[in-house]
């Protein structure tokens, strides 16, 4: 019986998409952008794994960073946070 | 698109930026609010929502339209205000990532609801060609004026709010609107709005930059 299950495709699986729509670019709908304290920051990765939009980049060299073209300001990255390393800053603070 | 111009010469047009469910309210009731005082005026008005996409999720940029003109009003089938004389920001960091000034026409005026200093908010205007085209820019510290109206995420929004037109922020902004660009009266936003000491202090308080 494995073997039948097997043959049955995964449900709902979608090929990823290989270019941008730029109606639905996210990024302005932030007021509040995250920002890490690398100091604090333990890289538990409870962000990456918390974020809807997976917006949370991790590299071993860099640590956390942020896709801030998709980023929507929701809060969950520093609401998780378990050392409150991910602050929300006014978007107007920054001029990029 | 030109049709209308040809039409409504003397039509103009207010487009309201806002943020989704949290600020809708405040920024129908600007629209709504100048297009009923304009109509104590004699002219004549339309105001209404953004019909061209879904907005109602929580902090999507959203807009609010009113058209004011002494003649009546034949742009029946144009969802948008294509070539707005008045921007008005509900939120001040929509000035930055959005194309505000898109189609403006000559001699607009931008009203942000801002505590913050209005030259550090203009480098954000966009699409940058049309930045010349602004006549003023005016600064309103709404939020402080009136209290916004509470929105409860349970669900329920819509069914509880019986609040007034113009009881919160959207009065304060109609006031600074009215003086920035002269569109309406101060004694017709008065005589309509609920909240009538946040319009007085709204039309006191507006600081206003001509560029």
């Amino acid at each position: 019986m494995a073997k039948v299950y097997k043959q049955v495709p995964f449900a709902a699986i979608v090929p990823s998409p290989q270019t941008e729509n730029e109606g639905m670019i996210t990024g302005n709908w932030r007021f509040l952008r995250p920002v890490v304290d690398k100091e604090q920051c333990t890289e538990c990765k409870t962000c990456y794994i918390y974020c809807p939009d997976a917006c949370v980049n991790y590299s071993k060299d860099e640590g956390i960073s942020f896709n801030l073209k998709y980023c929507k300001g929701c809060g969950v990255c520093s609401n998780v946070c378990p050392v409150g390393a991910v602050s929300r800053v006014p978007e107007l603070d920054f001029d990029d | 698109m030109t049709l209308a111009v040809a039409v409504d010469a003397k039509m103009q047009e207010v487009t309201v930026w806002t943020r989704g469910v949290t600020l809708a309210k405040e920024a129908r009731d600007t629209a709504t609010l100048l297009a009923k005082a304009g109509k104590l005026e004699g002219k004549f008005n339309q105001s209404f929502d953004n019909y061209v996409d879904l907005p109602d999720r929580i902090n999507v940029p959203v807009k609010s339209y009113a058209r004011i003109s002494p003649e009546p009003i034949e742009t029946f089938y144009e969802y948008e205000n294509y070539r707005p004389d008045v921007i008005v920001l509900a939120e001040e960091t929509l000035v930055k990532g959005n194309d505000i000034l898109k189609g403006c026409k000559d001699g607009c005026v931008v009203v942000i609801n801002t505590k913050r200093d209005i030259n550090n908010l203009i480098k954000y205007m966009s699409p940058k060609e049309n930045v010349s085209k602004v006549k003023a820019v005016a600064a309103i510290d709404a939020d402080a004026l009136g209290a916004g109206v509470f929105h409860t995420f349970d669900g329920t929004e819509g069914c509880i709010d019986d609040t007034k037109i113009g009881a919160g922020v959207g009065a304060a902004m109609a006031a600074a609107v009215a003086k920035a660009s002269g569109i309406v009266k101060l004694e017709s936003l008065l005589e309509i709005a609920d909240n009538k000491k946040a319009v007085q202090q709204g039309w006191d308080a507006v600081q206003l930059v001509n560029l």
